[in-house]
Formats: structure tokens, sequence, C-alpha cells
């Protein structure tokens, strides 16, 4: 290795730090002489390209959001154990025991004042005599209370318990709604082309189309007469006035 | 103001709407009136009409058009019969149910159809006439059929001329009317004749039995429809010149 190549892989090596001027390079003078430097500085260029060809390397998505988070608790530990340090320590009365213990003993010396009150009303209640049961009257009660039962059942004989839950109600009628529908959806379903006509519906299943004709249907003899009278007097006014025509042109002819 | 221009469009989408409403209504109507009809019939009533429809759908398209429309006429001529009818008649026509009162008109209307095609034989030639006598009563609405189309092809040109001359219409409308296509010619029979028809009622007044409200209704008809309507007239016309 020359001098010339120290100064040649000198100017390289501060090309490729600065990325500039690294065509300009290409043209050194020293590259026409010198195989061992040219075969350098085009594996440069390669490695070169190929580090161009990758993508551009980027950070997570979600880094900043988690760096934030960490710098946030990292905080509030610190501030933590800043409030924690200003904390002086706790100091305990030397007294303290005595004193509660003989406020304890005070409060259960003091009368109750509602003890004042029921103790004379305990003495009166001891006075007066115990009250008799009259006889019969828990059987009394018991059909008085079936009886009212009864009236009330007779007036509401599908009546729901009073206190059955409002979502049960609304279940049923949903249910009602959903198996009427299904029936008639069902019944419209099973022949779309018939007609069903009130409840004998058996023997009132029919044809739409005779429905639509049925007035026809029902004058059928009338209508359906192959009298040969009946057939001349369908021919329209038009034909009719070329056989009046007809017959002038004859009489007059 | 947008809104303002608005408006028509929306009441026109709405009368739209209104008339759909009604005429599935009307059309429901039928319906239902059908049912009602059909669920009071008895069994054995049921299985002759269902018979009957049976024999209906194997007639052809032509043939149905054709029942559809002597029913139509029959109809027609039924309120015609029950508007008109005497004081004498009405109270006959009171006494019975609605069914039998149909029933009744019915057989009147057809009865005058039948007297109408009785007196229209004299009019057509005679060969025909035998000819239809003879022939199966299936063939016979084919064989008249053939013979009004050769009629129409043949004698509407002359039947056009014949009507100028009785309108005084001048040569020149007379040649360009006989030259006219055979649906045009045929249209224009059917105008010329009302018009015949309406001078001569201008001239000589309405027929007997004709009222001045029942003109009117008849003048507001298409000519087609006019002479249709006008037929009971001409023929008890036709029967008084010939009595």
């Amino acid at each position: 290795m020359s001098a010339s190549c120290d100064e040649f892989r000198r100017s390289l090596a501060e090309a490729l730090s600065s990325r500039e001027n690294r065509r300009e390079l290409g043209w050194h003078e020293h590259l026409l002489g010198c195989a061992a430097c040219r075969d350098l500085f085009q594996a440069e260029e390669v490695l070169d390209q190929l580090l161009a060809s990758l993508p551009e390397p980027r950070l997570p998505r979600d880094l900043a959001r988690r760096i934030l988070v960490l710098l946030d608790r990292e905080r509030a530990r610190e501030a933590l154990e800043d409030l924690l340090d200003r904390d002086p320590a706790p100091v305990v009365p030397p007294d303290l025991a005595d004193r509660v213990l003989g406020r304890l003993s005070a409060e259960r010396a003091a009368p109750d004042p509602r003890r004042a009150i029921e103790g004379p009303l305990h003495r009166l209640l001891g006075v007066l005599p115990e009250p008799a049961i009259p006889a019969g009257l828990v059987q009394r009660v018991l059909s008085g209370l079936e009886g009212e039962r009864t009236v009330a059942q007779r007036a509401r004989p599908f009546a729901l318990p009073r206190r059955a839950p409002r979502t049960l109600v609304v279940v049923l009628a949903a249910g009602l709604l959903v198996a009427l529908s299904l029936l008639f959806w069902k019944r419209r379903g099973d022949d779309p082309g018939r007609t069903t006509v009130g409840p004998n519906a058996e023997f009132l299943e029919v044809d739409p189309e005779l429905l639509a004709d049925l007035e026809l249907l029902e004058d059928w003899e009338l209508l359906m007469q192959e009298d040969l009278d009946l057939l001349l007097d369908d021919l329209d006014p038009v034909d009719l006035a070329i056989l009046e025509n007809r017959a002038v042109e004859e009489d007059e002819g | 103001m947008q809104n303002l221009a608005k408006l028509p469009f929306l009441a026109c989408i709405l009368l739209a709407c209104a008339s759909l409403s009604a005429r599935a209504a009307g059309q429901e109507n039928t319906t239902s009136e059908a049912r009602e009809r059909w669920a009071g019939k008895s069994e054995a009533e049921r299985h002759l009409l269902r018979r009957r429809f049976e024999e209906w759908k194997h007639l052809t398209e032509e043939e149905r058009q054709s029942v559809r429309e002597r029913a139509r006429r029959l109809e027609e001529r039924k309120r015609e019969l029950d508007e008109t009818a005497t004081e004498e008649d009405r109270k006959a026509l009171e006494a019975l149910s609605p069914e039998e009162r149909d029933r009744r008109l019915l057989l009147q209307a057809l009865d005058e159809g039948r007297a109408r095609g009785r007196s229209l034989r004299e009019h057509l030639p005679p060969e025909l006439v035998e000819r239809l006598e003879r022939a199966d009563p299936r063939d016979r609405r084919r064989i008249l059929d053939e013979f009004r189309r050769r009629m129409r092809e043949e004698d509407s040109a002359a039947t056009l001329r014949g009507l100028a001359i009785r309108l005084n219409l001048s040569r020149e409308e007379a040649r360009r009317l006989e030259r006219l296509p055979l649906e045009e010619r045929l249209k224009k029979i059917a105008e010329l004749k009302r018009r015949f028809l309406e001078e001569r009622i201008r001239r000589e007044g309405l027929p007997p039995g004709m009222s001045v409200e029942a003109y009117r209704r008849l003048r507001e008809l298409s000519p087609g429809e006019f002479l249709q309507r006008f037929r009971p007239w001409a023929d008890r016309e036709r029967s008084r010149r010939s009595r």
C-alpha cells in the first residue's frame, strides 16, 4: 500500500462519515492505477446501495406513551417519598391511655334519660289485667278470610298473582304475539294461491281467479247459451251499420 | 321559495298514492263481496261453480273476451231496464229479493237481445243464416267472425260513402274517407253514424222513451259506446217503422 493509497483511503473515510462528495471521489486519479483501492471503493459503494435499499428504521408506535407512563410513575414515587420525608415522626403523649380510660369510666357512671321514662311505664303495665281472647275468634277470622278470598277469585278468575313480576307479564304477552304471528303466516304460507274464508275453511277454500269471475260463473247458463239469435246480437254497432247500408243499397239498387 | 316550488310535486305524489289506495280498496271490496257470496253458497252450489270454472279455464282467450263483453252489455242493459222501468214493473221488481230481481232483469235483457238477433237475420245473407243454423253451436262464432271480417274489408268503404251522402259531405271528403286504412275506416263509420243519429234527433226530437238526461249521458260516450247504448231505441224505431 503506497502513500497515495493512504491518502485515498483517508479521503474515502471522510467522505463516508460525511456522506458527501462520494461521486467526485470515484473519479480520484489514484483509482485509475490502484486495483486494490478500486475494489475497496466498489465494495463500499455496494454496501452503501445495500443500506440505502433497507427500510428506514422506525420507533415502535407506542414507545412515546410507554416512556411517558414510566416517567409519570417515577415522578409520583418521588413525590410520595418527598412528602413522607417532610412529615415529622408522631409523638405519643405519655398520659394518653390514662385520659381515655378515665373518660370511659365517667360515661358509664352517668344516668340514662330513657331508663327514667321506661321504669314507671313498666310498673303501670304490670298493674293492668291480662287481656282475655274470646272463644272461637281464630275460627271466625279464618272463615272470614276464606270468604273474602273466594269473592276475589270469582271477580278475577284469570288474574295473575299480585306479586307476579312485570317481566313475566311482558314475556307472556310477547310469547302470545309471536305464536299468533306464526299461526297467521303459516296459514298464509301453506297455499298462497288459495283464499280461506270464514270458520269452515275446509269447504270455503277458493281460487282467487274463480272469485274474480264469480259473477260470470253464477250467470253461466244464461251467458253461455248457444242460441243463434243471441250470437247475432253480439255483432258490433259498426257491423250493424255496414249491414244496414248493404240493405239500403239493395233496396235502392 | 324552493319549498313552495316542491308543493305541486308533493301534491302529485299524494294524489297518486291516494288514487292507488282507492283502487286497491275498490278491488279489495269487489273481492270481499265475492267472498261473502261464496261463503253464503251451499256445498252443491260451490261444486257446480267449480265445475263451471274448469270449463271457463278451457275456453280460448278470445272466447272468454266475448263472454265478458256479452256480460258487460247485459249488465248495462239491466241497469237501463231498472232505471227506466214503468211504475208497475218497479213495484213488481221491488217485491223481489235482490238475487231474484237481478235474475229477472237479466232474463229480460236476454229476451231483448234474442229479439234483436232475430230481427238481424233479415239483414244477413240467407246462405249465411242457413249455414249458421246447420252448424255445430261451437263453430257458429268462428263462422260469424269470418263473415264479419270479409264484410268489413269489402263493404266498409261503401258504408262510408253512403253515410257521407246522407250527411251531405263533399265528394272529396267522401273519397278521402274511402281511402283510409281499414281500422281508420271502421272508426269513421262509428263517428259518422253517431253524427247521423244526432242530426236526426236534432231535427225530429228524442226517440220515444228516451229522457233528456239519458240523451245527455249518451252524448258523453265514445262513438262506439254511443251506438251500442242507442241500440234499444234504434230497434224500437226499426220495429215501429216495419209495422
